[in-house]
Formats: C-alpha cells, structure tokens, sequence
C-alpha cells in the first residue's frame, strides 16, 4: 500500500511529461488524464454488470428512443408497399461509428431476409464494403433465406463524394425505394441524398454525429436520430448486454462531466476554495486548481 | 482458436499504438533510479512498421476492387438491368488505371535519368568528410577563442547591469522588509532583504547574501589573500563616506520606526503620517546614494583587473571566480535603488492607512450612539406597556368579579374545556414569562452593547429572538386572561370544581364581555409588538445599511490593495521568469564554452599527436570506390554530352526555320512556334546542364588526383565546384524531362479526363446543392406546430442578422443572430459533442478489448 502511494504520483508526474499525453490532454496535465480515465472507466463496469445479470437471466433496462423505434415503422411500411430500402453509412470508414451503425445495418438486413424484401447498401469505401457484404450476407444466412440474398445489392458507386451522392439518387429514382436509412458520416452530400429520397416519397430516418449535417436531415427526413444516440441504436436493437451496459455506462460518464462542469461553474463563479486568502480573486491560486489546471506558459 | 488468434491481434495492435502514441521519441537524460535509462525508443522504429500496417491494409484495397471488377463484370456479361453503368464504370476505372500507371512510370523513368548524379553526392559527402576530420588547428582559433571571451564577458556585464532594476513588491512586503529594517538597525538579526541582494538566481555563485556590499571585502572573504583596493583614485575614501551616509539615513529610519512602535503599531494619528514623510524624504537620499554607488562601480570597471576568461568560467560550479568588485558595487547600488522603491512604496500604504482608518473608527462611533438611543427606547416602551397591561387588567378585574359570581350553574361540558383551559394555563403562563424575560434580555443586550463595544449582530441577534417570542403573542394573551381568572379564584377561595363549574358559565355566557377585557391588553401587546417590530427593523436597516458601509469600505480597502498586490506578484512572476530563462542562458553558454574548450584541446592535442595521416590512412580505399563511381558519372556525361550536342545544333536549326517563318508570315502568336519555342528553351537549358555536368567530372578527376597527392585543401575546393555543377546538372535535367513529360500526350489525355470530366461534373453535383437547401428550406419553415413557429423565428433572426438589409432595417439583428448562435445553438451542438465522444470512447475501448460483438465476430464464435 506505501509502494503504491509512494509510485502513483511518481507514474502520474512522469505520465504528464510524456509527449503523448501532452498532446492528448492538450497540456493540460493531470486533471484530464484523470477525466479521461473517469470517462473510460463507467462503461466498462457497466459490461461487466450487464454480461452479469444477463447470465441470471436479467435484462438491463435503456430508455426508449423515438427514432430508432421508427426504424420498424419505416420497415413495416416498406412491406406494405412491396418496394426496396436503401441504407447508407456516407463516409463513414472503418471505426468506431461504423461498427455502431452496423448494428443497425445487421438489424434491417435481418428483417429484409424474414419478409424477403431488397435492401440496397450502396458503398464509397472498400474496406467497408468487405465488412459489410459478410455482415449482410451472413444475416440473410441466420433468417434461412440465402437464396435471398443478392450479390450485387451491396454495391460500390465510387469514392468520390458526390459521385457516390450522384449514384445514390440514380438508384432512388431508378428502384423507387420506400425507406431511406442515413446513418454515418457525412459532408456536404448529405442533402443531396436526402433529398433524393424524400423526391420519391420515401420515409427516411437518418442518424448521424456530425453537426453541420444535423440540420440538413432534421429538415428533410422524417426521424432524426443526433449524436451519441447513433451509437445507442444498436444496443436498442440487438439486446446484446455488452452494448447494453456500455450505454448505461456512457450515461453515467456524461453524468460525471455534467458534475465537473456544474463544479468549473460553481468554483468559476464563488471561489470557494480559495486556498490563499483572498490576496488573489483568481481561482487558479487554490492549490487544487493548479494540480487539475496549469497555468499555461 | 481463429477468434482467440484475431482478439489477441486486435489487442496487440491496440496496445502498440497506445505504447508508440504516450511514449516519447526520446526521454531526458536523468530520466531513471541512476539516470542512465534512455527509455524505449519505439519512435525510431515507429515509420517502418506504419508502412507495413499500411502495406497490409492496402491488400484490402486491392481485394476490394477484384470484388468490383467481379460483381460489375458480371453484370456486363450477363446483360442484366443497368449494365451500361457497369460497363461505364469499369471503363472509367481502368482508363484511369492506365494513365495513372503510365504517368507513374514517367516519373520512374525521370528518376532514372536524374538519380545517378547522386553518387556523386555521396561521394562527395565521404571526401570533405575525412578532409574536415584531418583539418589541422587553425592558428587564428585561439584568437577567435580570445575574442569570443571578451564578448561573452561584456554580454555578461550588461546583463548583469539589466538585472539591477528594482523588482516590484507588495505593500505588505513592504511593511514587512521596513519592521524587519528597524530590527537589524536596533542589532537584532539579520540584515533586512532590500539591503541586501535576494539570494536569487541573478547572484554570481559564491556571493554571501549578508555581506554588507558598500565594505571592501575582509581576508575572510578572499580565502586569506590580502583583500584588494578600488582601483579609482579617492574611490576607497568616497565608498567609506557613502557608507556612513546610509548608516545615518538608516538610523533616522530607526527612529522613526521606534516612535511608531512606542505608539503600539499602526494607529490613526500624525505617526503614521509622519512615518510616510520619513520615508518619503529617505527613498531620494538613498535612491541619490545609489547613483552615486554606481557611478563608482562604472569608474571601477573601466579600470578592471579581472581575467578575461571570468564570464567562460562563471558558471561551473564550485571553482566559481569570486564576485569582482565592481561586481559588488553594481549590486550595492542595485540594493539601495530598490530599498529607496519600497521606501516609497510603504509611504503609500501609510498614507492610504491614515485616511481609511479614522473613516471607518467614525462609522463605529455613529452606530453604537445609535444602539444606545435604540436600547433606550426599547426600554422606555416595555415599561409602558407593563404598566399599560396591569392597569388594563385591573380595570377588566372586577367585571370578572361580578360575572364569576352570577355563573354557579353551567353544562358539564362547558365546565370541561373550562378545566382544559386551566390545565394549559401552566404552559402558557411560561410562555408568557419568556416573552418578558425575552424583552428583558434584548434590553440589557441592547443597553450593554451600546454601551460598550459596538457588536450590531449580537444586538440584532437579541431582538430577533425577542421577537420570535413575542409572536406568539396571541396565545400569551389569552393566558393572561386565564391566568387573571384563576388568581380571581383563589382570591375568592373557592373549590377547584366550583370554580370551573362558575367560570364555565361565565365564559359561555359573556363570550363579548371576555373579548372586551382582553382586547385592552392585546392592543398594548399588539402595539409593543409592532413598536419593537419596529425598532428590530430599524435597527436591522441600520445594521445592515453600517454593514454595507463597513463592507463596501472594507471591500473597497481590499480591491486596492489586492489590485495592488496582484500586479505586483505578477510582476514577480515575470521578473522571476525572466530570471530562469537568464539562467537557462547562462548554463547553456558554460555548457557551450565548456564543449569549445573541449574540442579546442582536443584538436590541439590531435594536431600535435598525430597529423593528418591518421584520415588519410583511410582514403585509399574509399578512393579506389570513387573512382569507378567518377568513371561512371563521367561515362554518362560523355555520352550525355553528345546527345545534347545534337539536340542543339537542331534546336538551332529548328529556331532558325521558326524565325524565318515567323518573319515571313508574321505569325508571332502560332501556338506550334511558341510550343517549339519553348521546347528549344528547355533543351537548351539540358545542354547547358550537361556541359556542367562534363565539368563538374572533370573537377572531381582533380579532387581525386589532388588526394592522390595529399593536397587536401585543393581536393576540397574541387570537390566543392564539382558538388555545385552537379546538383545544377540535376535541376536542369530535372525540369527538361518534367518539360517534356508535361507536353505528354498522355498527360494531356489525364487532364482532360481528370478537370474536364471529374472536377467538372462534381461542380454540377455540388451546385444541385442550392436548389435542394432553397426546398428543403421551404418545407422546413411552413409553419404547423409551435416548434415549427420556434424555428421560424430563430430562422429569420439568423438570416436578417446576416445580411445588410437585417442591419439596415434594425441594428441589432446582427447582434441577436449572435445571440441565438452563441446562446442557443452552441451549447446544444457542445451537449451532442460531448454525448458522441464519450459514446465513441467507449466504442472504441469495446473494439480494442473485443469486448464488441457486433456482426463482426458472429460467424467466429459460431465456428468455435
């Protein structure tokens, strides 16, 4: 226990003079390594609760989210209407926003294989376009419907921003989809496909993190699906307890910052721990200020 | 066994980028228990292995456009719907193919041509490399080394001249440096700072800090030597004569400090006033005592004596050179300057302190005269109302008396609330002894505060808990009433029963008769209440308007001083920067001059021991390899030269034929004549360059032949014009083939596919964008429900406070518009910032770990 209160500040001082930290934390020293370890730590407790309860047969509980649950009216109606769907993941390469959205794309593949109906997976990444071709393909598989699924459904337009934008449409108006899924990342083309869906009267739900575009699909789809609730969906739709517990972890680290930030307002504000007395109105002057925050220079 | 073997892949790499990304390139030396660990250098090794990431990941690249040859080939083959577009696609994919390929081995083959003038380079490079090891001393170095000791020496007097401006203080360092100036003067303690020089990094090693600075050192000082003279004629008579000038101006300081002191500190008063004026007139003298200092110090060091190498071996550590003594006159006057600063400074705060003070003693004297008339007439109202509420009750009495009498027979029940009545009485009758007790003790409170020591808080304090005794007074009230009743029936003597069964029927009967008797009372009560009420109020206003007097003074006193002080500290914090970064120079320059010295000793000691033969022992072989590169380099130049040679005398000819027919049809601006025009430039200018080129190995042929003969300076000089024939050689061919790779056809070809077609078409693409914004704008504003409505506003807010006519029709659009974006529209676009990089953290972590279990694994963990 003395080794360890004698070495962790050793470990944090020599951690803060590493040139990777320094850049990570911005210079900002010790207080952001601890947020960041702060932010890091409440989702991978909650896995290892959820896969816990989940072995004892218990289900843990995520709040219900509008947009996702459009995902199964846009589907539903697609059926009736006896047209295609389209998914898109934009721009979006390999990464941690794709791998979340492809929980969606597995989710609707699923559905397209059980009520046997085309989804279109247009691609602009050939990375991506591996990974998703075995997802899809494999979906179809475990519905029992191989036969189903076809090859050249899950196809690449080009690389190129509004080639690909330019294609998307192509297919939109050529196939007359019912339903239009947006989730990824996007630019400047995102309204270009968006509109194209909703030109032949698609439903479309679009989820994206990038906040330039949000207004775009706010306007032109009909679910908008914002930020992190991107990388809840497919905790929402799958069940699985690991991306269960992460979600209920990454509200917990969001409760955490809102609490540092409501502290930074506070102790902005009042001053109330100011450690020198008053000489100094700064609330860089208290000692626990200066740990968390250096002065910069 | 495939799933565990992709996990531990994924963890590994995880693990190697986080290890690469947080571990520096290099650590410090000193880092480690014994300061030899130089850490775990990934960062040499990091690029490499970046590549072969890369490389791998390029594979999927690779397979991916397999997959699209396969999944649009087929399509054309097999004609299915939309072929056409697959076979557009294909074509285009490998008619860009093609000409990127093509263009690629262009440039491979410009690089074939350019690149083998750089073993020259490199040969070169290896030639003045064992030139410049054999180099011998240059007999002018210890000139040079001279030199550059008396620079350093002079930079390091005017530095030291810089260093002697006073620093800033706070007022209460101030205070604290001139009580700590009394003290030494009266021969307890040390010396205070200010006459001496802070013991800071500005200080020469060895310096004592409580040396006294205007004494030529003692014997003790200079380890034994006899202690050296100023070298100024007169100067040791004028030093001592201005030593006892500060001595006496200290003494008067003392004196002043002494009759501050028997006046018991700092009080309002002439002391304090006349203790700024003290220090006031002293801070010139001083300040004209350190002039006076520093002109000797300059005389002084005209006339130095010290060693030149002083500044080379200040710095070193404990060898240190003692301080010269023009060193320590420019301190002294350093010394006196600053102290005759805070002399000036603490007159300030003794002024300040003279003028606030007796303010605020004044507003102490008023509040407590106050309280005291306060406390007065509090007193005055709880005796009239004592003496009103017993005058009420003995009038109310024998209406009582007689009402008692005539009710003998009343119901039960009303003789029992009438016995409930006198059981509370117990309790309320203490209530009612607490109001008064309560009213007593605020009196006396308010008497003795106002009195004594003033304390409105305590007093205040008082009345509020007076106060809330009193308001109860209601239940007080009908106490005393009861309470008046039951002593009636003692007086009468009469049974408990009886008496219940009697008072029960008065009650009941004469309800109005009791009200009557009671409401005298209550209205006194009532009227004291308010009255003291009153009073509390009044006093609370007071209190609180002296409190915010005092506060606002104090506060005011605070903000001046904290203003004070924190410029100063930040001038501190700066000074005490600067003075790092001075030393961080310093210990740079020694570290410097140390590593001069070494190498100048260590060329010297290679130039006595062993010349040149050692480096041209070596030469021979390396000779032997250049010398097949030169006939190399020299063979392409030859050859090189004769194929210019041609190109130029059909350049000529070309420019001859294009002249004449320029002049004989007047077509200056005929695109094929500028373009042979051009190309004739170009390959002049590859011509030029092989001429050099022929040079340029003629000249290394002598570089070789004058190594040959040992004649190093001449092999360099060579070699040098040979170097800089080459790397022209290189440019000029360099730009003749880029020339000529530019007026391609292919090239031509590429850019008319790659601007005319993609760029162009992607324009159109991007522009369809106007269009859609101006419908999507338009079905995002039709105005349905509030949030529509909402949006709207904001909408039309933003749009005016962008464009000049919102400005013209209402100057403040352009400021709303910010407010909405600042406002409004930022902290929500923070709020979904922060959500998605906490969701991607945790993503990530679930990646890296595997913990993910996506799509991505299903088949794997079925398979296993």
């Amino acid at each position: 226990m003395t080794w360890a209160v004698h070495t962790f500040p050793c470990v944090l001082a020599a951690a803060e003079s590493m040139p990777g930290v320094q850049h990570a934390t911005q210079g900002e020293g010790q207080g952001m390594l601890l947020i960041t370890a702060l932010m890091i730590a409440p989702p991978l407790i909650m896995i290892a609760i959820a896969r816990r309860w989940k072995r004892r047969g218990k289900d843990m509980y995520i709040r219900r989210i509008p947009g996702i649950d459009a995902i199964e009216e846009a589907v539903g109606r697609t059926v009736e209407m006896g047209r295609p769907m389209m998914f898109t993941f934009g721009m979006a390469g390999i990464g941690p926003l794709f791998f979340a959205c492809l929980g969606v794309l597995t989710h609707l593949s699923r559905m397209a294989a059980r009520y046997t109906m085309r989804l279109f997976v247009p691609q602009r990444d050939v990375e991506v376009m591996a990974i998703t071709q075995n997802a899809v393909r494999e979906c179809y598989q475990e519905e029992g419907r191989p036969e189903s699924y076809r090859e050249d459904d899950v196809r690449f337009l080009s690389g190129e921003q509004f080639a690909f934008a330019s294609g998307y449409m192509g297919i939109c108006h050529r196939e007359k989809v019912a339903a239009c899924f947006l989730f990824g990342s996007f630019a400047a083309e995102s309204l270009i496909l968006a509109e194209a869906g909703q030109q032949v009267g698609a439903i479309q739900v679009a989820g994206t993190v990038d906040n330039a575009q949000i207004p775009f699909f706010i306007t032109t789809c009909d679910y908008t699906i914002i930020g992190e609730e991107v990388f809840a969906a497919g905790a929402y739709l799958s069940r699985d307890p690991v991306q269960r517990g992460s979600l209920r972890g990454q509200d917990i680290a969001k409760l955490l910052l809102l609490i540092f930030i409501l502290i930074g307002i506070f102790t902005v504000t009042f001053n109330p721990l100011d450690m020198t007395g008053g000489a100094d109105w700064s609330p860089y002057r208290s000692d626990w200020a200066q740990w968390l925050l250096p002065p910069r220079g | 066994m495939r799933k565990r073997l992709i996990i531990a892949v994924t963890f590994l790499g995880g693990l190697y980028f986080i290890i690469e990304f947080l571990l520096p390139e290099h650590f410090p030396s000193g880092f480690g228990r014994d300061g030899a660990w130089r850490g775990i250098l990934i960062g040499e090794y990091h690029e490499e292995i970046l590549m072969g990431v890369q490389t791998v990941g390029m594979a999927a690249i690779g397979l991916g456009l397999i997959n699209i040859f396969r999944v649009f080939g087929v399509n054309v083959l097999k004609q299915r719907k939309g072929w056409p577009f697959s076979l557009t696609l294909i074509a285009a994919m490998l008619a860009m193919m093609t000409l990127t390929f093509w263009l690629w081995f262009q440039d491979l083959d410009l690089q074939h041509e350019v690149g083998p003038l750089g073993v020259q380079r490199e040969f070169q490079a290896r030639i003045l490399g064992a030139v410049g090891r054999a180099q011998p001393p240059d007999p002018q170095a210890a000139q040079r080394l001279q030199r550059t000791r008396d620079a350093a020496l002079l930079r390091y007097l005017s530095d030291k001249r810089k260093a002697v401006s006073p620093p800033a203080v706070s007022t209460g360092e101030a205070a604290a440096q001139l009580s700590g100036l009394a003290g030494f003067l009266e021969g307890k303690g040390a010396a205070p700072p200010f006459f001496q020089v802070a013991d800071g990094p500005e200080n020469p090693p060895g310096f004592a800090a409580a040396q006294d600075l205007l004494a030529l050192p003692k014997e003790a000082e200079t380890g034994g030597t006899p202690p050296p003279g100023l070298n100024t004629p007169g100067a040791d008579a004028r030093l001592s004569q201005l030593a006892r000038q500060r001595d006496e101006l200290t003494g008067r300081l003392l004196k002043s400090s002494e009759t501050l002191k028997a006046q018991g500190g700092i009080e309002v008063g002439p002391v304090v006033t006349e203790q700024a004026a003290d220090c006031r007139e002293v801070a010139p003298e001083f300040r004209k005592l350190a002039q006076e200092v520093r002109g000797l110090a300059d005389a002084e060091y005209a006339v130095r004596a010290e060693p030149p190498d002083f500044a080379l071996r200040y710095g070193q550590g404990p060898v240190a050179p003692p301080l010269p003594l023009y060193g320590r006159l420019y301190l002294a006057a350093r010394a006196l300057s600053h102290s005759a600063t805070l002399l000036g400074k603490y007159a300030n705060v003794l002024d300040q302190a003279a003028v606030e003070i007796p303010a605020a003693k004044d507003n102490e004297q008023v509040l407590s005269n106050w309280l005291e008339a306060k406390a007065q007439r509090t007193e005055a109202l709880r005796q009239e109302w004592q003496q009103g509420a017993a005058g009420d009750l003995e009038r109310a009495m024998p209406a009582v008396k007689a009402k008692l009498a005539g009710a003998s027979t009343r119901p039960d029940s009303v003789r029992r609330r009438m016995s409930d009545d006198l059981q509370n009485a117990g309790t309320l009758g203490s209530a009612y002894s607490q109001v008064l007790v309560h009213l007593d003790k605020a009196g006396a409170v308010l008497a003795s505060r106002a009195g004594t020591a003033m304390n409105p808080r305590a007093a205040a304090e008082a009345i509020a808990r007076a106060l809330a005794a009193i308001r109860n007074q209601e239940d007080a009230l009908r106490l005393l009433a009861v309470r008046g009743l039951e002593q009636d029936l003692n007086y009468l003597d009469l049974a408990p029963e009886d008496a219940g069964k009697i008072v029960s029927a008065e009650l009941s009967a004469q309800a109005d008769a009791k009200e009557g008797a009671i409401g005298r009372p209550a209205e006194v009560l009532g009227n004291v209440a308010a009255a003291a009420k009153q009073v509390a109020d009044e006093l609370n206003a007071r209190r609180q308007q002296m409190q915010a007097e005092l506060d606002a003074s104090v506060r005011g006193l605070r903000k001046t001083w904290r203003e004070k002080t924190s410029a100063e500290l930040r001038k501190l914090r700066d000074e005490e920067d600067a003075r790092k970064r001075e030393i961080g120079t310093l210990q740079t320059r020694a570290i410097v001059a140390a590593e001069a010295q070494k190498m100048a000793a260590d060329a010297a000691a290679r130039a006595a021991a062993v010349p040149e033969v050692d480096a041209l022992a070596k030469l021979p072989a390396e000779l032997a390899a250049s010398k097949s590169e030169i006939a190399a380099v020299s063979a392409v130049a030859q050859a090189r030269k004769t194929v210019a040679g041609g190109y130029l005398r059909l350049l000529q000819g070309a420019a001859k034929i294009a002249e004449r027919f320029e002049s004989k049809h007047d077509m200056k601006d005929l695109r094929p004549l500028t373009v042979a025009r051009d190309g004739m430039r170009a390959l002049s200018g590859a011509v030029q360059s092989d001429s050099l080129l022929h040079s340029a190995a003629s000249d290394s042929r002598v570089a070789v032949q004058a190594l040959g003969l040992q004649d190093l300076p001449a092999a360099r000089k060579a070699m040098e014009s040979s170097f800089q024939q080459i790397a022209q050689t290189q440019e000029g061919l360099k730009d003749a083939l880029q020339e000529r790779a530019n007026r391609a056809a292919v090239k031509g070809l590429y850019k008319c596919l790659f601007d005319g077609l993609y760029v162009a078409l992607g324009a159109a693409m991007f522009s369809l964008l106007a269009f859609y914004i101006a419908s999507a704008a338009y079905r995002a504003f039709r105005v349905k429900s509030a949030e529509a409505l909402l949006m709207m506003i904001a909408a039309l807010l933003v749009m005016l406070g962008q464009i000049p006519f919102g400005a013209y029709l209402w100057s403040s659009f352009p400021q709303a518009r910010l407010w909405v974006l600042q406002v409004f529209s930022t902290p929500a676009f923070r709020g979904i910032a922060l959500g998605a990089a906490v969701a991607g953290l945790a993503m990530a972590m679930r990646m890296w770990l595997s913990l993910e279990t996506s799509a991505f694994y299903r088949e794997e963990e079925e398979g296993a």
